[in-house]
């Protein structure tokens, strides 16, 4: 980890991907700069195969990038080993993706807890936490309910609850609320544009929905690889 | 990482949800198709091996006490044939003094033709002392099936079952022994079929005797009784004589005699000493013939069939085991199918910070489970089959008996009866021996052919693409 602990959550700088075929090489990313502070939220909008999911996936290190520096919560991604990213995912980023994702064959207490039971958090430890995000997300009375008791927004909150569980620095959320319908949406989009304040976490979010892109505290829009202010 | 944590996923994504009680549970208890079929494979293949396992060890102790109580002894000490019962006396007295020992006969045996008005058949005559029957070792193997066990005087003998049957004679009728009898024509010569004496060991007794006419020797005997050790190899050629008739009709060549020996522990490891200490006894009282290597033990003695008992169990037990390696093969392939399904929670998992060791733990923790589970499954349904293997055996041939009988009716013909274990062959009744040891190692064995089968699929989960799933997802 670098000593810039106090500096920007996230900071990308050059930020290049592409994705290579027989055909032709997929210039996705051409040179994204991005410095986001902790405890803010940002939005990225832009068409389908703009390279939004992309770009959240390389910030979580579930991607490898080409070129360019990416240092989130600390951690150069670009000097970090393939050993390393496990802790760092494990850590120091939460995912929220647009469909749930929630594992079926456990209740939504057990689903929030895992990723902190696999860091080594005793179990009760694990449990507690679980318990505790769900009661702030709203989900107190239904968290050992398993995913196919839960509503959609309910689904969706205990994502939520899942990716803060081991206390990120950043939250990253792909389409969130793309499954949801209106009412549920707007009721996860006000608990993600909250996190910041309640966790001290930034979000990255990104979406089709202009009205969601709006709520963030920076707005980008990603077209041709490169990413402009909205 | 947490050991806790792989396996406790590992162990929900392959049983599924606890069962919940409740309105809205969708609670889904047992494991998914094919990890059930998983575990019901290696139940199913294990079932044959532990009961193979059991009821060959319960074959094998079941005549190997017959024939140590009942024939061989626990120790043999050949003796020369001109030893008389007086003789052997002293001998007898020493060996039941020595440490370790608890009876000891001397015993002469022969083989001849029985003949009865019917049939005839070859047969194993054996001349013991009354008490040999009286033993507890003895009376636990040897049946009184009809009249009297021991036999007396000059004219009475007790047959084997089997060799009744074969004879078609019961108790009461009269059968003809032909013994052969050598006459002594040369020096040294004596009476037709009696021993020539001054030998010096039982290994030489005869060398220089001048045998040179045979003289087959008809006795006759009345059947006092039947006697069954519950073993065709047994019942179908021995015939018990007394003592007394033993001394005329059991003669050099076609008789031996020995000294049986019982002792407190037959089984265990301490025989070699006892057989030292049956040496230090006997070599005073026969310092003429005795040798140490005159003295046998029961595994000595009855080698070939031990040693044919045993590779016979490791045949059928290696044939069992490749069974059990196609169902840990059929594991492999079945969690392959399990990591496929459930590829997309991997990738979760991963997104959430989980290693390729954790995920390598989650599939080979869902292999030991499957294979834990599989073993417990076909070792208790081994062992209970194996306790009730003489009622299912026996159940069994009552159901196929009533059917065939039934045909039989239809047909209008007569049925014949079937027996499983046609007693002609086995032992009457399995005895039921289970080495909780060998069952263990090869529960061992399974859950590690499981453990090992769950390795490459461990692998294959260990290196999905994160990344990819969630885009195609």
């Amino acid at each position: 980890m670098s000593d810039d602990m106090q500096g920007a959550a996230i900071r990308c700088a050059g930020l290049v991907k592409n994705f290579e075929s027989q055909a032709e090489t997929l210039r996705v990313l051409q040179g994204i700069d991005l410095e986001l502070p902790p405890a803010s939220s940002c939005s990225i909008m832009g068409a389908s195969g703009s390279g939004k999911s992309t770009l959240l996936s390389i910030i979580g290190a579930l991607e490898r990038f080409d070129a360019g520096e990416v240092t989130v919560g600390g951690y150069k991604l670009h000097e970090l080993p393939e050993k390393g990213l496990p802790a760092f995912r494990s850590g120091v980023v939460g995912f929220v993706f647009q469909f749930h994702y929630l594992l079926k064959d456990f209740t939504a207490l057990e689903n929030v807890a895992l990723p902190a039971y696999m860091a080594g958090a005793p179990r009760a430890e694990a449990w507690a936490r679980a318990e505790t995000l769900l009661a702030k997300v709203g989900m107190a009375g239904r968290k050992d309910h398993y995913p196919s008791e839960l509503s959609g927004g309910e689904r969706q909150r205990a994502a939520i609850a899942r990716a803060l569980v081991n206390n990120p620095r950043v939250i990253l959320a792909d389409e969130p609320t793309g499954n949801l319908d209106a009412a549920n949406a707007a009721a996860i989009r006000e608990l993600i544009f909250g996190l910041p304040s309640l966790t001290g976490a930034a979000v990255i979010l990104a979406t089709h929905d202009r009205g969601m892109a709006e709520s963030a505290g920076y707005q980008f829009q990603l077209a041709e690889g490169r990413l402009c202010p909205l | 990482m947490r050991i806790g944590s792989p396996f406790f996923i590992a162990a929900r994504s392959l049983l599924g949800r606890p069962r919940r009680g409740g309105r809205g549970s969708v609670a889904r208890p047992g494991p998914s198709g094919g990890m059930a079929g998983a575990i019901l494979g290696i139940g199913i293949s294990l079932i044959p091996l532990v009961l193979v396992l059991i009821v060959s060890d319960g074959m094998i102790e079941g005549i190997t006490s017959r024939y140590m109580e009942t024939k061989t002894y626990h120790v043999q000490v050949a003796a020369p044939d001109f030893i008389s019962s007086l003789d052997a006396r002293r001998g007898i007295e020493a060996l039941r003094k020595t440490k370790g020992v608890t009876a000891a006969w001397l015993e002469k045996d022969g083989s001849g033709v029985a003949v009865s008005s019917k049939a005839s058949n070859a047969i194993a005559m054996r001349s013991i002392e009354p008490s040999f029957f009286e033993d507890p070792g003895t009376a636990r193997y040897l049946r009184l099936v009809d009249g009297r066990m021991i036999p007396e005087g000059r004219r009475e003998i007790v047959l084997g079952t089997a060799l009744a049957q074969a004879l078609k004679v019961k108790t009461g009728d009269m059968i003809t022994v032909i013994t052969p009898s050598y006459v002594a024509l040369g020096e040294g010569s004596g009476s037709g079929g009696s021993s020539p004496s001054g030998a010096a060991s039982a290994g030489s007794a005869y060398a220089g005797s001048d045998l040179t006419a045979f003289s087959p020797k008809l006795s006759f005997f009345r059947i006092v009784g039947t006697v069954s050790a519950g073993y065709r190899d047994l019942d179908g050629l021995w015939a018990f004589i007394s003592p007394v008739a033993g001394e005329s009709l059991l003669t050099y060549p076609s008789a031996s005699s020995f000294f049986g020996i019982k002792t407190a522990e037959p089984f265990s490891n301490g025989l070699g000493d006892i057989k030292e200490a049956v040496s230090a006894s006997l070599s005073p009282h026969y310092p003429d013939w005795f040798e140490p290597y005159l003295v046998r033990t029961w595994p000595e003695i009855e080698r070939s069939l031990y040693r044919s008992f045993g590779t016979t169990k490791s045949m059928l037990l290696f044939i069992m085991g490749i069974a059990l390696l196609v169902a840990a093969i059929n594991l492999g392939s079945s969690l392959s199918t399990f990591v496929v399904e459930r590829s997309m929670d991997i990738a979760i998992l991963r997104s959430a910070g989980a290693t390729d060791a954790t995920i390598r733990s989650i599939f080979a923790g869902a292999g030991l489970i499957t294979g834990g589970l599989g073993t417990l499954l076909g070792v208790s349904a081994g062992i209970f089959l194996a306790w009730n293997v003489n009622g299912l055996i026996a159940g069994l041939e009552w159901l196929i008996n009533i059917a065939d009988a039934g045909f039989a009716f239809l047909r209008g013909q007569p049925s014949v009866p079937l027996k499983l274990l046609d007693p002609g062959y086995y032992l009457e009744r399995i005895p039921v021996v289970v080495n909780f040891g060998q069952v263990a190692l090869v529960a061992g064995l399974s859950i590690a052919l499981s453990a090992a089968a769950s390795l490459v699929p461990a692998h294959k989960a260990s290196r999905i693409s994160v990344q990819e799933l969630i885009r195609k997802s």
